[in-house]
């Protein structure tokens, strides 16, 4: 076959455009950060990052691993009472954090390890059962989570050798650390990961027979994506510095299945659209306040029905009807 | 005449599904680069065969292929000693490229993990691009050189198993077992499907037919198996099986007063 | 001796009250393959609408009781027709968004209407207390036990014995050729929706005076009656009785003696102990090894 063939082929191995959008992203969070002024604001723009964080790892043990876990916003306030632990006993920040990752990890672990054998809808009840133990144990474990599971005057970020105290310094921390996920997530898209997943989400029981260590993925991407939401709970503790037994609760955990869904589970771009409507939705309806579930419902509602590949799939449709109508006047 | 080396030896094979016995007691031995042809009436227990030798369903007996004892009921040790499968109707991921559906199959499993992918992105890129050629060769080899790019769903049934096919071969085959490959090929495909298959055994791989076209079993095997009701009732050349009262009363019923 | 058999009552309801709860959920779940992620939503809600009946229009305690069940039963149709017959083409999984949505609007719906206050229902058999094998039983218990008993009872006779319960079953097993013979799904489905409400409303209702209601009250209550059907083997109504009774024994007896702190979460402790260990629960048939 000719060169140019094969480089056609071989591109739509290498999955190309992904370091474009990284790019476009960049420029975007850039962009934002000149843009807002005003404190409340860029408390906003924060959250919208640090949800991104969260809702990505969910992203990956959700869409990517084809795993029902409820278990994010666990790992989350684990995360988040882990470094407070760390913080208390002078450890400093870096260590705090890749502290709190690494016992994310090690809980995710046990967990994928105690329900390995159990279907979906097991492994969801399980990681529901893990996320109900936790919430009880963390308001009463007071030697590490103090009273009641709370916990306050944790300290600031600290980023060589500079505290960050205020919103405007903790952005640029959580924009950093966002644009090294998302890295991260384009370099596990252009890889053999992103068929073998497909493969294990779609026909589970082949897979096994063509050689896909189809277990060992799935404990993978949960292991990764709660590592990242113990992440997210940790940076989300010192930023505020403080963390409770309702830091991460039951809307939140709602919330990151809102994210991705929203975003659309076709591609990790998909959860900052859905973050950013998780926060700005509640801002820009303001007074309606009080019927803010009831829209979240509502437009959960809708946006299935209307678009089941998300707010993502709209994207994918309108480039797909470009390609279309291009080859159509090629041959034409 | 050199005696073969046996390349897959079955003793005592037999598969339950609660009260009912699908394959009893079946016993058999392939040579190396031999086609056996597994043939009998619908329920016969083929497909079940098939399943046990490749380690889909619980089976109880003895296998081995190369003088190595294969443990039954787990997909694991077939795919490690080369036993590769290739389904009755086409298992393939309907959304990937027919490229991307090959390279699943392949046998080299260098760089598809996350730490590769994160940390060893040359070596991953390397065992990418041999597998990416590896498969490029096998769909030129089944036919499917023009639709590397394909998804798999735009593809005809007859394409698809073709790509099956192609993946079973990225897997570099010791014994190729196959489920029914003529079953809706018109005349013209199965005589290509038929050299492809003999071309494929040139190459050193054994082969196991389960098929219910007596020209195409007849042209391509070298031995018969035949089941009836989960029994091996009958074994030998194509000539020799089709004669046999035994395999003439299964398909037909009763063999007419001889 | 007293505290024993105190124990063993509130155990006895409690297990009662899941089992309900459960065989609602694994109604639906059987008829229809749905995972019906509001149903912990019903449970409160059925709370609240007895309450309503009750203080704000002034209904005696039984017909407020019966009046509930009736709208939740209404509601889980009109929730059938809402977020599961136009989807049923679709994949599980939309349906099962759509049943998050549902249950986020109704929590809405309750926190806008009730606000969130604990609230207290009260009940026929408030302050009644029965004394058995000399140990004081709450009146309440001892209503819950007799009531979930003859419902339980009703529901597995329905299940396995009538012609709805034939369809019921025929449905779960294959829809498509449950339809050919005449199975009228659209009905079927309909009826499944306001059985598997109007039995969770069973649930929360009996069990509301008990405790308080507030928001979540249905939420864990739905998540115990999981760690129930899971015990005992999902998919098996045996087996979710058996788990019910289980998790109660768990909950009140254990964790009445022991770790008592911890009583609550003792069940989810179980319940992910019989997920690493067996899979497919006690009573559950094996799954396919693969």
């Amino acid at each position: 076959m000719t060169t140019d063939r094969l480089m056609r082929v071989a591109s739509s191995v290498r999955q190309r455009g992904q370091y474009t959008t990284l790019a476009v992203v960049i420029l975007l969070i850039l962009s934002v950060s000149q843009a807002v002024t005003t404190g409340s604001s860029t408390n906003l723009v924060n959250l919208w990052l640090v949800y991104s964080i969260a809702a990505l790892g969910f992203y990956w043990i959700f869409a990517l691993g084809g795993r029902f876990a409820f278990s994010q916003t666990f790992m989350m306030a684990l995360g988040g009472y882990t470094t407070a632990f760390f913080d208390r006993n002078d450890v400093g920040f870096l260590g705090c954090v890749l502290g709190a990752m690494v016992v994310t990890a090690v809980a995710a672990f046990a967990v994928g390890a105690v329900l390995w054998r159990a279907e979906h809808f097991y492994f969801a009840l399980g990681t529901l059962a893990v996320t109900e133990i936790g919430v009880v144990l963390f308001g009463k474990t007071s030697t590490f989570t103090g009273t009641n599971g709370n916990i306050t005057g944790i300290g600031y970020p600290v980023v060589f050798g500079q505290e960050l105290r205020t919103d405007g310094q903790v952005f640029w921390l959580l924009a950093a650390v966002l644009t090294l996920l998302l890295l991260l997530a384009v370099w596990l898209k252009r890889s053999p990961l992103t068929r073998d997943l497909t493969a294990v989400r779609e026909m589970p029981t082949v897979s096994k027979t063509l050689g896909v260590p189809v277990d060992a993925l799935r404990m993978t991407t949960f292991v990764a994506g709660s590592a990242v939401g113990g992440l997210a709970g940790a940076l989300i503790t010192h930023w505020q510095g403080f963390i409770g037994v309702d830091s991460f609760g039951l809307n939140l955990g709602i919330g990151l299945f809102l994210m991705v869904i929203l975003g659309g589970l076709a591609s990790h771009w998909g959860v900052l659209i859905g973050a950013a409507f998780y926060v700005a939705v509640p801002e820009l309806l303001a007074g309606l306040q009080q019927y803010m579930s009831i829209l979240y419902g509502a437009l959960l509602l809708v946006v299935i029905l209307v678009f089941p590949s998300g707010l993502i799939g709209i994207v994918d449709s309108l480039k797909s009807h470009r390609v279309r109508s291009t080859s159509r006047s090629v041959e034409s | 005449m050199t005696a073969k080396a046996t390349e897959l030896s079955a003793r005592n094979l037999s598969v339950r599904f609660g009260g009912v016995v699908a394959v009893d007691d079946v016993s058999f031995e392939v040579a190396q680069n031999e086609i056996v042809g597994l043939v009998g009436p619908n329920g016969s227990g083929k497909t079940t065969l098939l399943n046990a030798l490749s380690g889909v369903v619980r089976a109880g007996g003895r296998l081995s292929v190369a003088g190595n004892e294969i443990t039954l009921g787990r997909p694991v040790q077939p795919r490690r000693a080369k036993l590769i499968r290739v389904f009755q109707s086409p298992q393939l991921c309907p959304e990937l490229s027919c490229l991307d559906n090959v390279m699943l199959g392949a046998d080299d499993a260098n760089g598809r993990t996350l730490f590769a992918a994160w940390f060893l992105r040359s070596r991953m890129w390397r065992a990418e691009t041999s597998r990416m050629n590896d498969a490029l060769h096998h769909l030129g080899r089944v036919g499917l050189a023009g639709s590397e790019d394909r998804a798999a769903r735009e593809l005809t049934y007859g394409e698809q198993r073709l790509l099956e096919l192609a993946r079973a071969l990225a897997a570099g085959p010791r014994v190729l077992m196959l489920d029914e490959p003529s079953a809706g090929l018109n005349d013209a495909e199965t005589l290509i499907l038929r050299d492809l298959l003999m071309q494929i055994r040139q190459e050193g791989t054994t082969i196991i037919v389960v098929d219910h076209k007596i020209d195409f079993i007849d042209a391509l095997c070298d031995r018969v198996l035949v089941l009836e009701i989960g029994r091996l009732i009958a074994q030998g050349s194509p000539a020799e099986v089709w004669a046999d009262s035994r395999v003439i009363d299964a398909y037909l019923g009763a063999a007419p007063d001889a | 001796m007293d505290t024993l058999v105190a124990l063993s009552f509130s155990a006895a309801a409690y297990g009662a009250v899941l089992a309900l709860a459960a065989l609602g959920f694994l109604v639906l779940y059987k008829a229809t393959g749905v995972v019906n992620f509001a149903h912990g939503d019903l449970i409160t809600l059925s709370g609240y609408v007895a309450l309503w009946f009750i203080t704000d229009l002034g209904s005696t305690p039984v017909v407020g009781y019966v009046l509930a069940v009736g709208i939740m039963c209404l509601i889980g149709m009109g929730l059938e027709r809402l977020a599961y017959a136009p989807l049923r083409r679709r994949p599980h999984l939309t349906v099962l968004i759509a049943t998050l949505a549902a249950a986020l609007v109704i929590r809405a719906f309750i926190s806008l209407w009730q606000g969130s206050t604990p609230q207290r229902l009260p009940s026929p058999a408030d302050g009644q207390v029965v004394t058995v094998l000399g140990a004081p039983i709450a009146g309440q218990r001892i209503l819950i036990l007799v009531v979930a008993l003859l419902c339980i009872a009703a529901v597995m006779y329905i299940f396995g014995y009538s012609s709805f319960g034939r369809q019921l079953r025929a449905l779960a097993s294959d829809p498509e050729t449950a339809e050919m013979y005449g199975v009228r799904t659209g009905r079927i489905s309909l009826a499944a929706w306001g059985l598997s409400a109007g039995l969770a409303a069973l649930a929360g209702i009996l069990v509301a005076p008990l405790s308080s209601l507030d928001l979540n009250f249905g939420f864990t209550i739905m998540l115990a009656a999981f760690a129930a059907a899971v015990l005992g083997g999902f998919g098996n109504l045996w087996g979710v009785l058996l788990g019910s009774l289980l998790i109660g024994t768990i909950q009140y007896l254990v964790g009445g003696y022991v770790l008592q702190d911890y009583a609550s979460i003792l069940p989810y402790i179980a319940m992910l102990a019989i997920l690493g260990l067996r899979p497919q629960g006690l009573l559950g048939r094996t799954v396919v090894r693969l």
